[in-house]
């Protein structure tokens, strides 16, 4: 087999064609966080990732290295008078869009609109282009029937490789997950079981590959066949993945997302089969076996010991990539593609094993195939009980792949894909489907007669209850806020309605549950508090973010704070420096507000703090950076106090939503509800003159929501009670019945997604459904905070469906939408 | 093997093992039933409930008023100290304990959970 025309060696040019297709990925993948409106409020404007920013004004400098790399490559075949045609419409075509990328770089320009979608879809087109290039000019491999055993000996070593790599570190995982409670008898069961499964998934692809190639062959069709059904099916997994696990976590849906899964999908098999032909071009081999020819991207042909490197990298590189994207995953998405990445590897590796494998008789391998299923239905038998399953699934949050099959396994029946349907119908409305009813908040609502407190709102962004010593006694590191604490209401079962800023800020301010929907249209006539604060003649001190900034875009009477920066930029310490200044220089009192990001996951990961014993059971950075917070909030009080305005003051000290530090292993606040990120910490100081007219049920369940209405109500317009969508005030007259909010049932939701769940029994019982996952959980949360699974019965189910149903019902009512379902 | 049997195990093993892989519905205890509006049942009917759910403070605390109510106070205090070893905090858990031991005569007790539940509850004991 001769080299062909290229300048560089295969190999390289096969590198150069998967980074020339992994920069237009990366801008597809950009391109549709773009299209996506909640993608795009939600990370790209708030600048929640910055690399995501980098990428974004890098561009057009790494269009310009990749395809000046894809140009060299390209230079053999502007001498070769066949191949020159298609080399020299690539060169003039990508020198005319680096031209145009420089005038005007569409990534910059594009924000939130359908030119994003367009650029989603034709950035794979042309690596498509570029690999039909490929196909068409390096030379064509004899390709011949693969062989059975191959296939088998692929799949039985990579399963056994591919579970080793999660398995390796599985004590450090288990030893670094909060919340997994397994004894070594249990874990190592798990264990087991996780390698059973994966000998099943892998057994059940390589049947699903030989019943492919077997129609093909039986169909007339050469080994050149086998491989093109092969590839078919390679592109045709990518795009289902792509659109079931990538599309669905961020709320990309409809006819979009399946072309743009389907486009990345061909683009994969189109590199995928370019990438394979360079390979093969430098094997010289009579031919080659269909599924050799398949692994040719990962081990090239018949290089037994590189295939053999690769399989020894990848018992580590699970847990590596496991360990590297942990933290930063977004509803382990991250994870999951990791997983499939290692088993990719892994499969094609071994399957790239120059050694001729074992001549396999058809009868043994049925039996080995059986042998396989059968113990597979044998395991799932014995862990149908709830105590087993209640242990592999605490086992799923230490082993990425068990996971992975679990979430796949729990297909919804007929009922539950109905009612996930009906949730996603209330989800993530477009503006024009909303048309708000009037809204009056509290009727007869007059200016406050007499003294006007300063109101301070401190809102910190992610700041979970049991990282502060009022809430837990083993913190050490917030003395300023356990100080504050003492003299101030602290409300021991506040929780967000809302498991993420996007949604619970709005709530906030409107004292209420809100339409399911990126932008809130029409919000001025909802946002209940500003209307309390114009009607006392508050100046509002605020910081911008873009979400109030959404929400409240015109307000003569604001003065900004921390002009000139993203909102992941919001310093608590540096703000209540302008803040102090602010109120020194006021006339009239202020309102306060703030979202500062100190504690947010994303923000806390980038910093190093300096080791202490005080963070010593808690996770260390977020430990120091609430610390910071701490320190900035009890300087502000002993300037309040220095001024003599603390007892002319309302503080309040509350979040926005908790978050997930590691418990089992979920990280960060994606559509997660679960007890840590739905709890909240909520302390509210009042001027004295006020505290002693008031009375409050600090042990009842409390919400975000209400911090609205108890300002209406300390003001002496005590709004009236609209149900449990809406908040009601902490402090109440002293013959009110303290009962009611304990016996309700209280819808929660995510901000991102169609997850939503119901909260009872005083803040005891959370029960959650979540159609991205396909799960349903029940969690019991003691007076502790501390939490711990409950059964999920069919009643339990269908009380709690019936409850979400109907205040989904009543919010579609309040915000005048409807949904077919 | 003929052509039909070697096309076809692989394909019923796919039948097969796409069944398999399905996870089957857990088993229903078939007692379990939800309890989440107990407040006009009876003592017998919460209990039952209990057995499936022993520490749901909202179950104890109707429970404990279902006994005062049927002048069972002592299984009415009995119900009410079971809820508050789930939950310590619970200000009207004291309260309405505080009531109980009023009601019985029993200054001190009443009190004490009086102070308790003020503590819970600022400003109602005053």
């Amino acid at each position: 087999m001769t080299r062909g025309p290229l300048l560089l060696s295969p190999g390289a040019v096969a590198v150069a064609r998967a980074l020339n297709a992994l920069f237009f990925l990366s801008v597809a993948v950009f391109a549709t966080l773009s299209y996506s409106p909640f993608a795009y409020e939600q990370f790209l404007k708030p600048n929640v990732v910055p690399e995501l920013t980098d990428f974004k004004l890098l561009s057009p400098w790494l269009y310009w290295l990749t395809t000046f790399v894809t140009l060299l490559t390209l230079l053999p075949h502007l001498r070769a008078p066949r191949r020159r045609p298609l080399a020299v419409l690539y060169t003039v075509v990508s020198v005319a869009v680096g031209l145009w990328i420089a005038y005007r770089p569409p990534l910059v320009v594009m924000g939130n609109s359908s030119s994003a979608l367009v650029i989603a879809i034709l950035s794979p087109v042309w690596v498509v282009a570029l690999a039909i290039h490929d196909l068409t000019s390096a030379p064509s491999p004899t390709v011949r029937s693969a062989s059975v055993g191959r296939l088998f000996r692929a799949a039985a070593l990579g399963a056994v490789v591919s579970w080793c790599s999660y398995a390796a570190l599985l004590p450090v995982r288990l030893h670094q997950t909060a919340g997994i409670e397994l004894s070594t008898r249990q874990v190592l069961a798990s264990a087991g079981a996780s390698l059973m499964t994966a000998l099943f998934v892998f057994t059940l692809i390589a049947v699903a590959l030989l019943a492919a190639l077997r129609l093909a062959r039986f169909a007339g069709g050469s080994g050149a066949a086998e491989y093109r059904v092969l590839l078919g099916l390679f592109g045709a997994s990518v795009a289902l993945v792509v659109y079931r696990l990538v599309c669905a976590s961020i709320a990309f849906t409809g006819w979009a997302a399946v072309v743009e899964s389907a486009v990345l999908g061909a683009m994969c098999a189109a590199v995928w089969a370019g990438i394979g032909r360079l390979r093969a071009g430098q094997a010289e081999r009579a031919a080659v076996d269909a599924i050799e020819l398949m692994a040719a991207p990962i081990a090239g042909l018949g290089q037994g010991f590189s295939a053999a490197v690769i399989l020894s990298a990848t018992l580590l590189l699970g847990s590596v990539l496991t360990a590297s994207t942990a933290q930063v995953d977004w509803n382990f998405v991250l994870q999951k593609l990791g997983v499939l990445v290692v088993w990719l590897i892994a499969f094609a590796a071994a399957a790239a094993l120059p050694t001729q494998p074992p001549a396999l008789k058809e009868r043994s391998l049925v039996v080995a195939v059986a042998a396989v299923v059968g113990a597979f239905a044998g395991l799932t038998f014995a862990t149908r009980s709830r105590t087993t399953a209640a242990v592999l699934d605490q086992f799923a949050a230490l082993d990425p792949p068990y996971r992975l099959v679990r979430d796949i396994r729990s297909a919804p029946p007929g009922e539950t894909a109905a009612f996930y349907a009906f949730l996603r119908a209330h989800t993530l409305l477009a503006p024009a489907q909303l048309r708000p009813r009037p809204f009056a908040f509290a009727r007869g609502m007059s200016p406050r007669s007499g003294r006007r407190p300063h109101i301070f709102l401190f809102v910190v962004d992610s700041l979970r209850r049991d990282y502060l010593g009022v809430y837990n006694p083993r913190v050490r590191f917030t003395p300023a806020i356990d100080d504050l604490a003492r003299d101030s209401f602290v409300f021991d079962r506040a929780f967000t309605h809302y498991s993420g800023t996007g949604l619970s800020i709005p709530s906030l301010w409107a004292g209420g549950m809100v339409a399911h929907a990126v932008k809130q249209p029409d919000f001025a006539g909802r946002n209940a508090l500003l209307e309390l604060l114009e009607a006392n003649g508050y100046v509002r001190v605020m910081d911008m973010d873009n979400i109030v900034s959404e929400l409240m875009p015109d307000d003569p009477h604001r003065v900004q704070l921390d002009r000139g920066k993203t909102a992941m930029q919001f310093d608590i310490c540096t703000t209540v420096g302008e803040l102090e200044k602010t109120v020194s220089a006021a006339r009239t009192p202020v309102f306060f507000y703030a979202l500062p990001q100190n504690v947010h996951i994303s923000i806390v990961l980038r910093q190093k703090p300096t080791p202490d014993p005080v963070y010593a059971g808690f996770f260390a950075p977020v430990a120091a950076s609430v610390r910071r917070v701490d320190g900035c909030i009890g300087e502000f009080v002993a300037y309040l106090k220095r001024t003599k305005l603390y007892d002319d003051s309302i503080v309040i000290l509350t979040a926005d939503h908790g978050d997930s530090l590691g418990e089992g292993g979920r990280w960060g606040h994606p559509f997660f509800i679960v007890p840590e990120v739905m709890r909240i910490p909520l302390i509210v100081h009042l001027p004295s003159w006020m505290r002693d007219g008031v009375v409050a049920d600090l042990s009842a369940v409390s919400f975000l929501t209400d911090v609205t209405p108890s300002l209406y109500a300390l003001f002496g317009a005590q709004p009236d009670y609209r149900g449990p969508l809406f908040g009601r005030s902490l402090f109440v007259a002293r013959d009110a019945d303290f009962m009611l909010p304990r016996r309700e049932a209280y819808l929660v939701g995510s901000s991102y997604a169609a997850v939503y769940g119901i909260l009872r029994d005083n803040g005891t019982r959370l029960y959650t459904l979540d159609p991205v996952n396909n799960g349903e959980s029940l969690f019991d949360i003691n007076a502790d905070g501390l939490s711990r699974p409950l059964a999920v019965t069919a009643a339990v189910a269908a009380a709690n469906r019936s409850a979400i149903r109907g205040q989904l019902g009543m919010l579609s009512s309040e915000y005048g939408y409807t949904v077919d379902r | 093997m003929s052509q039909t049997l070697e096309i076809g195990w692989p394909i019923i093993v796919l039948i097969v093992g796409a069944a398999v892989f399905r996870v089957p519905p857990g088993p229903e205890t078939p007692a379990a039933t939800f309890c989440a509006s107990p407040f006009s049942e009876t003592a017998q009917r919460i209990e039952e409930c209990l057995t499936h759910d022993p520490s749901n403070v909202g179950l104890l605390t109707a429970l404990a008023v279902t006994y005062e109510k049927t002048g069972r106070t002592d299984a009415a205090e009995a119900a009410y100290r079971r809820a508050i070893a789930v939950d310590p905090r619970d200000g009207e858990l004291h309260r309405r304990l505080a009531t109980l031991f009023s009601g019985r005569g029993d200054a001190v007790g009443g009190h004490e959970n009086a102070a308790i539940a003020n503590r819970w509850q600022p400003g109602r004991g005053r």
